[in-house]
């Protein structure tokens, strides 16, 4: 952040950069090979819903997109502290398709000016023993992290590092373990 | 149009030059007396001065907290103020400010610290219990604006000036009065105050403008960081109905609560002494003024940018 930025009490955006997302299905191949973690097959993108009509219309749009091919349709559900989460399912063989399409509902709310209102896309994997992992790509930052709850808000930080280990030359992972931040009870986990 | 996270507004961007311009002027006027001795007390002075507002600025997070009876909280013992937190956070791009809960029942929040790295964002109890989820996490996007913006930094640095020479004031009018002196020591400190005569009235004078200075760069902040939040969380009119309980909520406030607020009154989402008679002598903007420029947000993102 510039001085006169400072001095005049604004602070820049970075730019995002999107097709990082697609970086996912190569991380995944290599995550299976390395720790046994599949794809579920599961996917969401969470938002913070703006208020006002112009954000409604632009929600629906989204959906409606999304329902135009062929497969299931995309459920959309807003958690307890108010931001949307829009889950995209496909068979877990097809994960370059669930990419596209999570690519394609932050590429069409970025596109339509709402890109500061994204939060988070996340794809969610199972271990062989059943464990819940979630690779989450942080909008703002442009950067992935994992994300593994155990029961009782609990989180599995021995398997997240195993995971950065694994995956972590494929994705552009984030540095700052601070900002590894829990997406409880997303959908898609 | 995209929104971005700063609401562009030249008028508000050209006022705040002028007030930074202000706010040079009086550090200035408050080294000059020191270059009149020489180049090198001069440059002493200035630097002095500098590191003092550093410093000034380094410790404030601590006294903040201290005045309002705040303690940091962790995620497992605040797990939801903590999720509202990291939200926001993972939506402005900024690194997670430590999270503080006062007991106060006076409803008010404030953000202290020096920059993103160190700052601590505190909430009252009375907030929480007063406002929804939504309205919560409105005030917090407003603090993170103002952690965002660096306004604790800016602002100590800004009202600095008028501080020392509060202080110097304080000292000088002992001098004359003869407080706690007595016999010939009472009229050494009188002869010595006389002396002083050109000094006090130069601090008199900076104390006054540098108060208003800081008033006004304090007021200006306060608009940016209610149009940053609001855009952080889309939702301006949340910010707006928190506001109105949160003034509500001041006006029937206890004595002795907004005492305890005193102190940090300037880095709080609603100022404690209220509007009242002064917009010159508030650290924040009128509500109306506030709630206008909200509802423009809103207007603008209901119409589609």
């Amino acid at each position: 952040m510039g001085f006169l930025d400072t001095l005049l009490g604004r602070s820049k955006p970075v730019k995002p950069d999107l097709d990082r997302l697609f970086g996912l299905s190569t991380a995944a191949i290599t995550l299976e090979a390395a720790t046994g973690f599949t794809p579920t097959g599961l996917g969401s993108v969470c938002f913070r819903a703006a208020e006002g009509g112009a954000f409604a219309r632009l929600q629906r749009d989204v959906q409606e997109l999304l329902d135009a091919d062929e497969g299931p349709k995309v459920e959309i559900s807003t958690d307890s502290y108010g931001y949307t989460w829009i889950l995209n399912r496909h068979d877990p063989a097809e994960l370059p398709a669930l990419v596209t399409d999570l690519h394609a509902v932050n590429a069409t709310l970025e596109a339509n000016g709402f890109g500061p209102h994204l939060l988070v896309s996340l794809v969610g994997f199972r271990g062989p023993e059943g464990q819940r992992l979630a690779l989450v790509y942080l909008y703002k930052r442009g950067t992935f992290y994992p994300f593994a709850p155990l029961p009782g808000d609990k989180r599995d930080n021995a398997l997240e590092l195993q995971v950065r280990g694994a995956v972590g030359a494929d994705l552009p992972f984030e540095d700052d373990l601070g900002r590894w931040f829990p997406v409880w009870g997303a959908p898609g986990l | 149009m995209a929104p971005s996270r700063d609401a562009p507004d030249s008028g508000l961007t050209w006022r705040m030059l002028a007030t930074a311009v202000l706010v040079a002027l009086v550090y200035a006027a408050a080294v000059l007396p020191a270059f009149l001795a020489g180049p090198v007390w001069g440059a002493a002075a200035a630097a002095a001065a500098v590191a003092l507002a550093v410093l000034s600025a380094r410790a404030a997070d601590r006294v903040a907290l201290y005045a309002m009876d705040a303690r940091l909280v962790t995620s497992s013992e605040e797990p939801e103020l903590h999720a509202v937190l990291d939200r926001l956070c993972m939506s402005s791009g900024l690194p997670k400010p430590r999270l503080a809960v006062s007991a106060l029942d006076t409803p008010n929040a404030f953000a202290a610290g020096s920059g993103p790295g160190s700052a601590v964002v505190c909430v009252t109890g009375g907030l929480r219990s007063r406002l929804e989820p939504g309205e919560l996490a409105a005030v917090l996007a407003h603090e993170t604006a103002h952690v965002a913006n660096r306004d604790v930094l800016v602002g100590a640095i800004a009202t600095f000036p008028a501080l020392c020479a509060g202080l110097f004031l304080g000292w000088w009018t002992g001098l004359l009065t003869g407080r706690d002196r007595y016999g010939a020591g009472r009229a050494a400190a009188f002869a010595g105050g006389i002396v002083l005569l050109p000094l006090g009235i130069a601090a008199a004078v900076l104390y006054a403008v540098g108060t208003l200075v800081g008033l006004s760069l304090s007021r200006h902040r306060e608009l940016c960081a209610d149009s940053t939040g609001a855009l952080l969380t889309g939702r301006p009119s949340d910010l707006v109905s928190a506001l109105d309980k949160i003034s509500d909520g001041l006006r029937d406030a206890s004595r002795d609560d907004l005492r305890a607020l005193r102190p940090v009154s300037a880095l709080c989402v609603v100022g404690a002494r209220g509007g009242g008679a002064a917009g010159l002598l508030s650290s924040h903007p009128p509500l109306e003024r506030r709630r206008e420029r909200l509802s423009a947000l809103s207007w603008r993102l209901a119409s589609g940018g």
